[in-house]
């Protein structure tokens, strides 16, 4: 069996059976934000509780790297998102054959493997395959 | 909070020197600061290094090869920022009274990291989550190129000028990495690294080291044995991002906004009381994306500057006489604090085939880490602005 682990924790979870990004609010300024950070980052109080995000988000800026980025090959297709209205981060999109994404265009959230990694484990004594778990975008309706 | 003042400068060449450490590197630099100054290393009551690679403390490393200890001696790291960090202390415990005279040095050898590495690198920062998605520096000032365009109408012509100005004033800078001029169609030739940032609208990898003496103005009346000018530490501020001055867009930079604002007001000047600038121009587009952020261009306006060549070397406001990291070239932790050891060598009228006629009053800017802080990233700002007295 193929071991799996998140690439971070705490940032991922099942929102009603389906995958969703887990971000905060504070109950004292009602400002949403992810990362989750510890304090909410606008106002620093402690009342803040987890909430899952929209799965759609709309690109502000995008552009492909094209040279290796490790664990990542090219072509790497970034994109500065709008998620939620106030939430802006920047996530890696996925594309069958690339197109150019444009200011205004309509991504999805998808959860899934990013890439492998070996460890060694030492009761068996062998190197196995970890399989990491993320996040990334795809185009809308693709 | 009384004046602080520049007793001496001292700068390796910038390039790659596989037989020296960084450390070396700042020992070289320290040593010429010295001799500058005109004092006795001896009388260095605190100094500060900065660098970014490497084991903990080289400062103390370095500074004891000039015989400098049993003082206070502190190392720091901000990215692209730790030579105006350097200063920026030293600079405090000058002005808070805690001493008279004291040394910055900011160094780097990427040569010995990357050998540490075992190749070249284009790494993204682990702990950012922009850096887990694959998101490295050029990756970054992509997105400020295609803003640039969206936004401001740039063409790639404009967005490679800096580069071409930059290189063209390296070739008047001994100490630059590149000495030669650079058209657009080479940097257009050159391999893509992000759309639509080639190679060549990247600075180098370099070595270097930058070193600065800074002192109390009964200090330099007594010990200015060179009869230097006269130069003020007419505003040093360091500043950092936070959650609500982040980077929301990539092509405006809050951080760089809020910490010029700073200083222009601790100054009591503003920027058309400036005669040049040197700045943080790691991409061709960052340097164009920072114009409207530290008020040297109106808003909205940083193309029609630029291609009204008002930046260029002999236009009304030189932006990077020197030849800026991109042509010069950018040994991390040293670039903050030779941007400084520029301003001193123009106010000096000692920088020769790029002097700025008659410069009087310059700002020095460096920016730390990345990125887009789109949430998680913070972005550190140091600007010092620094002007001749009588």
């Amino acid at each position: 069996m193929i071991k799996k682990r998140y690439f971070k924790d705490g940032f991922i979870g099942a929102n009603e059976g389906s995958p969703a990004l887990i971000g905060r609010q504070c109950a004292d300024c009602g400002k949403k934000f992810f990362p989750p950070t510890e304090l909410c980052p606008y106002c620093s109080s402690d009342n803040i509780e987890n909430v899952f995000l929209s799965t759609e988000a709309t690109v502000l800026v995008a552009s492909t790297t094209r040279v290796a980025v490790p664990p990542y090959k090219p072509p790497i297709t970034l994109a500065i998102v709008d998620i939620d209205g106030g939430i802006r981060t920047i996530g890696r999109v996925e594309m069958s054959e690339e197109v150019t994404l444009n200011k205004g265009d309509k991504l999805e959230l998808r959860v899934g493997k990013l890439y492998e990694e070996t460890e060694f484990n030492k009761e068996t004594k062998r190197n196995e395959t970890i399989d990491v778990i993320g996040y990334y975008f795809v185009p809308k309706n693709q | 909070m009384r004046d602080v003042y520049v007793l001496g400068i001292g700068q390796t060449k910038f390039g790659v020197f596989h037989e020296y450490t960084g450390v070396d590197l700042g020992v070289m630099a320290s040593v010429k600061a010295v001799k500058d100054a005109g004092i006795n290393a001896k009388e260095i009551q605190v100094a500060y290094a900065g660098y970014t690679k490497g084991p903990s403390t080289q400062g103390q490393m370095a500074f004891i090869r000039l015989g400098i200890g049993s003082i206070p001696i502190a190392n720091l790291n901000n990215a692209c920022a730790s030579g105006n960090t350097a200063l920026h202390m030293l600079y405090r415990d000058i002005a808070g009274g805690f001493c008279e005279v004291g040394m910055a040095t900011g160094f780097e050898s990427l040569s010995e990291e990357n050998k540490r590495k075992g190749g070249k690198g284009l790494l993204a920062i682990k702990e950012d989550l922009g850096g887990m998605m694959g998101v490295t520096m050029p990756g970054f000032f992509s997105f400020v190129c295609k803003r640039l365009i969206e936004e401001r109408g740039a063409t790639m012509e404009d967005l490679c000028h800096p580069a071409i100005k930059n290189h063209y004033n390296a070739q008047f800078n001994p100490l630059a990495q590149y000495n030669k001029p650079l058209t657009y169609e080479q940097i257009m030739a050159s391999p893509t690294i992000a759309d639509p940032l080639t190679v060549l609208q990247c600075c180098p990898q370099s070595d270097g080291g930058a070193s600065i003496i800074l002192c109390s103005e009964e200090y330099f009346k007594k010990h200015n044995v060179n009869n230097h000018p006269k130069i003020k530490i007419a505003a040093s501020i360091l500043h950092s991002s936070g959650w609500l001055s982040t980077q929301k867009d990539p092509i405006f930079s809050n951080v760089m906004r809020e910490t010029v604002d700073m200083a222009y007001e601790m100054a009591g000047i503003g920027p058309q009381d400036l005669d040049l600038a040197e700045i943080h121009d790691a991409f061709s587009g960052e340097e164009i994306a920072a114009y409207e952020p530290l008020r040297f261009c109106p808003d909205g306006e940083c193309i029609n500057y630029t291609r009204a060549r008002h930046f260029d070397l002999k236009g009304k406001f030189p932006v990077n006489p020197s030849g800026g990291l991109l042509s010069l070239g950018h040994p991390l932790g040293a670039s903050g604090v030779r941007v400084n050891c520029e301003l001193v060598r123009q106010i000096r009228n000692e920088a020769g085939g790029y002097q700025i006629e008659g410069a009087k009053r310059g700002l020095a800017q460096m920016l730390g880490s990345v990125l887009f802080g789109g949430n998680e990233s913070a972005v550190v700002c140091g600007i010092q602005i620094l002007e001749k007295v009588q």
